[in-house]
């Protein structure tokens, strides 16, 4: 009956005997626009009659609203994958510019975004006639209005060398300090943070490692990749996950907490990183053996922090990745802003901008997709999740 | 700002005859048909750079579409202004074949409730999954489900829809 109908509307249709002109279109905009102004000028007439007290009142309302209203979604990203470092426009995912990278790198090299201008960059090249040694550099440049790359140049102390590579990359806003995780080349643990003041170049090292006794924060590289910074550079938050090392720690060490959202202070100029102040433990968000927490961002303020929760099938319930905001203060679960089902990817990413208000989410997987979170949704960008290493905007 | 305005000039000049004739199943006449339309696309112009972002742009011209159409039957008085200059013309060969198919479509169209039709029209007329026809009207898909075979229902008891019919299966 289906086809039947079908055939029966298009016969009654027809066509239009006139077509929809985008002039047409934009005249009614033109018109829409002036009344509302009319309208407008009527309602604010009508306010002023009503006296001070009321306009004021609504005045203060309105300066409220304008205050409130959201950031620009920024206009640019920058992206690393298998093909070079390049900025891609948000928009049209058109790329704009392509990033100088050193033609001697042999890793990835990671990205992070001070401010919607300035960008970092980590290249490591690993040297083969030196057994597990390294080189990294760590350049700024900053992408124009135009989504065009300026002022490249190496950060003062940003040539590093030592037997380690890098696997995550942070900046603060203000682009006076970046970190660097570090995963040893010589021994399973032995991960560290290096974080450089780019106006200095003075380096503070933060070091995890068994400690005899006791439980230790295990970096693991994956969990690494997303470290951030407070909007004032105060805390570096990142995600630890507590080891027990079997010569070291000694029999009575077992861990119940799972995966542990950690806040290390530059100011303290280095130390253990299991030293850091502990901002929320996966065992008051869920069972240890039921997920991980995959990436946690701060926000600006320091007041909240934006989680990549994974659950684990069970039974019937499918596996599930969601994006909840929870508070740094109490620990209490705020939002979820983002969810997906039955799709889990061993790697995924999530980073926010500067202004900690859009969050890019790559899902990792070959069937996943890269995004950023608009309410709710998943706007997708170029390029897919299986063809990305490092994204920032 | 040119690529944007470019992007929904493209979009406009490819879907507008697409977008009128659904727009004709929903009112059952060509001028509010295209009055439909260019409100629609109005409205979705300024929010454009936004929605070409989504995965299917035409989901969300077509979302603003059917509302505004819901907005309009539900109001009583629909802004038509009389006229003394008369702008139909006579049409040249028999229309008379065609015209009893308009008529019949139309009134059959017409006792359906405006969820019937919109998803009627989306789904048999548009060719739109379930799924799609969810997402422009912002309900499950069990409800388009269910209120599809309600309409589909309704249509196979109307005379004039089984007159058609029969003749189109002789």
């Amino acid at each position: 009956m289906e086809s039947q109908l079908r055939d029966l509307l298009d016969a009654a249709v027809g066509d239009p005997p006139r077509r929809v002109t985008v002039e047409g279109v934009r005249r009614r905009v033109a018109r829409r626009r002036k009344l509302e102004c009319v309208t407008c000028a009527a309602v604010a007439v009508v306010l002023l009659a009503l006296g001070t007290a009321v306009s004021a009142g609504d005045s203060s309302r309105n300066s409220a609203a304008g205050a409130g209203r959201e950031a620009d979604v920024p206009r640019y990203y920058v992206t690393e994958g298998y093909k070079p470092v390049v900025v891609r426009s948000t928009a049209t995912g058109t790329v704009t510019a392509t990033v100088p990278t050193p033609k001697w790198t042999t890793g990835g090299c990671p990205i992070a975004a001070a401010d919607h201008q300035t960008f970092f960059m980590a290249c490591a090249a690993k040297h083969y006639a030196l057994t597990n040694y390294a080189t990294l550099r760590i350049y700024r440049f900053r992408v124009t209005a135009t989504g065009q790359v300026t002022d490249y140049s190496v950060i003062p102390g940003g040539a590093v060398h030592g037997r380690f590579w890098p696997t995550s990359f942070a900046a603060s806003a203000d682009g006076s300090e970046v970190a660097v995780g570090l995963t040893s080349l010589t021994s399973t643990f032995g991960q560290k943070i290096v974080v450089i003041n780019t106006a200095t170049g003075s380096r503070a090292f933060w070091r995890s490692r068994p400690v005899p006794g006791r439980v230790f924060l295990d970096l693991v590289p994956a969990n690494l990749d997303e470290m951030s910074f407070t909007g004032d550079g105060g805390e570096l938050v990142l995600i630890g996950d507590p080891q027990c090392d079997r010569r070291k720690s000694g029999p009575s060490c077992h861990i119940t907490s799972g995966d542990e959202v950690i806040a290390l202070s530059p100011a303290d100029g280095g130390g253990d990183v299991a030293s850091g102040r502990v901002l929320l433990r996966q065992s008051s968000v869920m069972r240890p053996s039921g997920g991980s927490i995959q990436s946690a961002v701060i926000s600006p303020d320091g007041r909240m922090m934006t989680l990549l929760v994974q659950r684990n099938a069970a039974g019937r319930r499918p596996a599930t990745e969601s994006v909840v905001q929870y508070s740094t203060a109490t620990g209490a679960k705020l939002r979820v802003i983002y969810q997906r089902r039955g799709i889990l990817a061993s790697y995924q990413y999530l980073g926010s901008d500067p202004s900690g208000r859009y969050f890019l989410l790559d899902t990792g997987d070959a069937r996943g997709v890269n995004g950023w979170i608009d309410h709710g949704r998943l706007a997708r960008l170029p390029p897919a999740a299986d063809n990305l290493s490092y994204e920032a905007w | 700002v040119t690529a944007e305005v470019d992007g929904f000039a493209q979009f406009v000049e490819a879907r507008e005859r697409a977008l009128q004739r659904t727009a004709w199943l929903l009112t059952g006449d060509w001028a509010l048909a295209e009055d439909l339309v260019q409100t629609a696309l109005a409205r979705s112009w300024p929010r454009w750079e936004r929605i070409r972002r989504r995965d299917n742009p035409e989901i969300y011209v077509r979302r603003v579409m059917i509302n505004t159409w819901a907005s309009w039957s539900r109001r009583r008085w629909r802004g038509e202004q009389t006229t003394g200059a008369m702008p139909d013309r006579p049409v040249p060969g028999d229309m008379a074949a065609e015209v009893t198919t308009r008529v019949a479509v139309r009134g059959a169209l017409g006792s359906l409730s405006d969820r019937q039709r919109a998803v009627l029209v989306l789904r048999v007329f548009d060719d739109l999954s379930e799924a799609e026809v969810a997402q422009v009207l912002n309900c499950a898909i069990g409800t388009v489900k269910s209120t599809m075979s309600r309409a589909l229902a309704r249509l196979r008891d109307d005379p004039r829809m089984a007159a058609l019919m029969s003749q189109e299966v002789r």
